[in-house]
């Protein structure tokens, strides 16, 4: 014999509440009920679920109202009475939730709270934070905090950047022959063009500013872009094709330099590619910088998992990857405008000192406060992300 | 006493013992209670992307038709529609995510969305990291076998790379929690949440449909009711949701209804024949009955799976917070499961 569900006739019609007579009294005189077996035990059929949900109904759909207001319209669509209210809405649908669980065998009444939980839980602890908040945070902060937790990193790159170009320059200078081995696309600009040709397409004429905003700006910010994605994206496979892309641009710069260095343009190049170069190169360096952290975290995965470490990694990769693609789009209109208007060397190396010294002093800024409340945001951040430790 | 399992309606196959759900997480809130969540499916989020991708596709063509109606010049207009499609191909989803709490257009109209593995805030700096990727996830490889195609000559290394590169495409469906590339970075996971709606009480709905009003009709034995357990009272629900949907008159005359109820009236060893237009009468009652009566085993800790098992399936894994220090003990559910002795 199943010993499972005996009736048991003390703890019959528990709790006691005269409002729910037991479902065989609603059964009119008269009426004929049908039973299947000779020996009639009828056991307790109080329905404890449906006594449970009258009571709490009204309490869970004034909670999906607002949830689903503020699934749709956000905070600030709410009055005050309902702002204070939720929280005591949300406390009360949780504790039906635990209270369902353990009693309430309705899978469509357990399905909807266990929904409405969730969706409730969503939007009580969703974001609070505005985007002008967002923005704020993170051009004052963020971003420069996050550029210096990767600096070894950054280091790293522009070293191999730098080695790239000396090598180049120093093997192309050696064999002139060589530079067509490392700029793949040949356009005028090889050894076989004049020292006068080459030094008026330095200094090219001002094509109107539809022309250098529309079409050239617009062309370089998106080609640029998208090298930086891929630099980043890259990392995911070990950092390889990453520093692979590293070194052939900065081949192709050395290359470049080794050119001008022979046919006597040094400085009017350097010129011509610092007014842009400094922020464009130190976006691209970024960019590999970002995906080589993205690498390590999977190479070389230290105390916590891999997962756990591409989060960490990441948050901080993610937010130099944006100041990467804001750093793209000046460096684009540097390139695409002002670099034809400044057709004078001087000018433009007093802009590319003026964008290196702007850069390094940005991203240094902040220093002082934020070495010891850096550490304690990034627990706190740490601490929110994963409320469950 | 071993049951021979027969021939029923309501049974959930030989018996085995219960599977644990393959794609239930748990979160615990704040305060303490843990939450189910389900993970999105693969193919649910390739249909909610393809679904995205087509209503970028349309804002794309729109900003084209808007530029040339404005831009008469053939080739300024192309350069502003390349930047304005740029645009609004790299910030479509981190704008939708962010500005909707974690989802876009497609996951709206799929019931999918963007939440923090750990339980936490859904951070920009997360809902960013995770869209970055979408350029080496997609676009590199489709570059790449465009240049591997036969318009550039066919090129070996394209190819190589292409395939390379394209297993990021396919990372979802080897990890376990469905993640994708970016979702690794962000910390996310994408889950599944169909708003589920509050149906009436399937032991007080039928009251109309049926002739004599919510009265029961049919009485059961303590005994009776003791063969099920909650599996087979869920199918039931199942069965009895369907007929709440139709119409009164094809309702009570449903064939299949007829066989579910003769099946557990043999199963649980009812004397008296069903009447005839009787059966969804029968159901309901059974239903009720069964309910009533499971639910106040449970009351007293007794809880019962199905008609084989009293143990019920494997509670779902809690999300693993990795690098949190040693791993605990699931927390304590609301419902304690004790085994039933049979004697």
């Amino acid at each position: 014999m199943n010993g499972f569900a005996s009736p048991d006739p003390s703890a019959a019609g528990w709790p006691p509440t005269a409002e729910t007579p037991r479902a065989e009294a609603d059964v009119p005189a008269g009426a004929e009920v049908q039973t299947g077996s000779s020996a009639l035990a009828p056991p307790d059929l109080s329905l404890r679920s449906a006594r449970f949900r009258k009571g709490r109904e009204e309490t869970w759909t004034r909670l999906e109202r607002l949830v689903v207001r503020l699934e749709q319209k956000g905070l600030s669509s709410l009055t005050v009475e309902e702002a204070m209210e939720l929280p005591t809405l949300y406390h009360s649908e949780l504790a039906s939730l635990a209270v369902a669980r353990s009693l309430i065998l309705d899978r469509n009444l357990l399905e909807y709270l266990e929904n409405l939980s969730l969706r409730a839980y969503l939007v009580v602890y969703g974001p609070r934070t505005s985007l002008w908040e967002c923005l704020a945070a993170f051009f004052k902060t963020g971003l420069p905090a996050s550029v210096r937790a990767l600096k070894w990193h950054i280091l790293a790159t522009g070293l191999l950047a730098a080695f790239s170009v000396l090598v180049a320059f120093v093997a192309v200078r050696a064999d002139p022959n060589l530079f067509a081995v490392f700029v793949t696309d040949l356009d005028d600009r090889t050894y076989a063009a004049s020292a006068q040709d080459l030094l008026d397409g330095l200094f090219l004429d001002w094509r109107g500013v539809k022309y250098s905003f529309l079409h050239f700006a617009n062309f370089l910010y998106r080609n640029n872009t998208m090298v930086a994605l891929n630099c980043f994206g890259l990392g995911f496979l070990l950092g390889v094709p990453t520093i692979t892309l590293i070194i052939q641009n900065f081949l192709i710069l050395g290359a470049f330099l080794a050119l001008y260095f022979d046919k006597g343009l040094f400085i009017e190049f350097v010129g011509w590619l610092s007014i842009h170069g400094v922020t464009e190169l130190s976006a691209i360096v970024l960019s590999g910088a970002a995906g080589l952290s993205i690498a390590q975290a999977i190479v070389v995965p230290g105390e916590s998992s891999r997962l756990e470490n591409l989060r960490r990694h990441g948050r901080h990769a993610a937010t130099v990857m944006v100041g990467v693609v804001l750093m793209l789009l000046a460096a684009g209109i540097l390139e695409g405008c002002f670099r034809q208007l400044f057709s004078f060397t001087i000018l433009r190396y007093l802009v590319a000192i003026g964008t290196a010294i702007f850069w390094t002093r940005y991203f240094l800024s902040g220093r002082q406060k934020t070495n010891e409340e850096a550490d304690a945001t990034s627990a706190q951040a740490d601490a929110s992300d994963r409320q469950n430790p | 006493m071993k049951r021979k399992p027969q021939n029923l309606v309501l049974e959930a196959g030989p018996p085995r013992p219960p599977k644990q759900p393959e794609d239930l997480r748990v979160i615990i809130s704040p305060e303490g209670l843990p939450l189910a969540v389900t993970l999105a499916s693969v193919s649910a989020r390739i249909n909610t992307f393809l679904m995205d991708l087509i209503f970028i596709f349309i804002g794309v063509e729109l900003i084209d038709a808007l530029i040339s109606f404005f831009e008469q010049d053939a080739e300024d207009a192309f350069h502003w529609s390349s930047l304005f499609s740029f645009i609004l191909v790299n910030l479509y989803f981190i704008f939708f995510e962010l500005a909707w709490q974690g989802r876009t257009p497609g996951k709206t109209l799929n019931g999918l969305r963007v939440v923090n593995r750990h339980g936490g805030e859904l951070t920009p700096t997360a809902v960013v990291g995770r869209n970055l990727t979408r350029m080496v996830e997609l676009f590199l490889p489709l570059q790449m076998l465009f240049y591997a195609s036969e318009t550039f000559g066919f090129n070996i290394y394209a190819v190589i790379i292409a395939v390379w590169v394209s297993g990021f495409a396919f990372l979802p469906y080897f990890q376990k929690d469905h993640l994708r590339l970016g979702d690794l970075i962000g910390g996310t996971m994408v889950i599944t949440m169909p708003k589920k709606k509050l149906l009436p009480d399937l032991s007080q709905v039928f009251g109309d449909s049926l002739a004599s009003g919510s009265k029961p009709l049919f009485a059961f034995s303590a005994e009776q009711l003791s063969i099920y357990g909650h599996q087979e009272l869920q199918a039931l629900e199942n069965i009895l949701r369907v007929v709440e949907n139709l119409p009164t008159p094809k309702a009570t005359s449903l064939v299949g209804l007829k066989v579910a109820a003769e099946k557990i009236r043999r199963r649980v060893s009812f004397a008296p024949p069903i009447p005839e237009g009787q059966e969804l009468r029968f159901l309901v009652d059974f239903y009720t009955a069964l309910r009533a009566v499971l639910e106040k085993a449970l009351l007293f800790g007794h809880y019962k799976f199905n008609q084989y098992f009293d143990k019920p399936p494997l509670s779902p894994p809690r999300l693993k917070t990795p690098g949190s220090g040693p791993k605990r003990p699931l927390p304590p559910q609301g419902r304690m499961f004790i085994r039933v002795d049979r004697s």
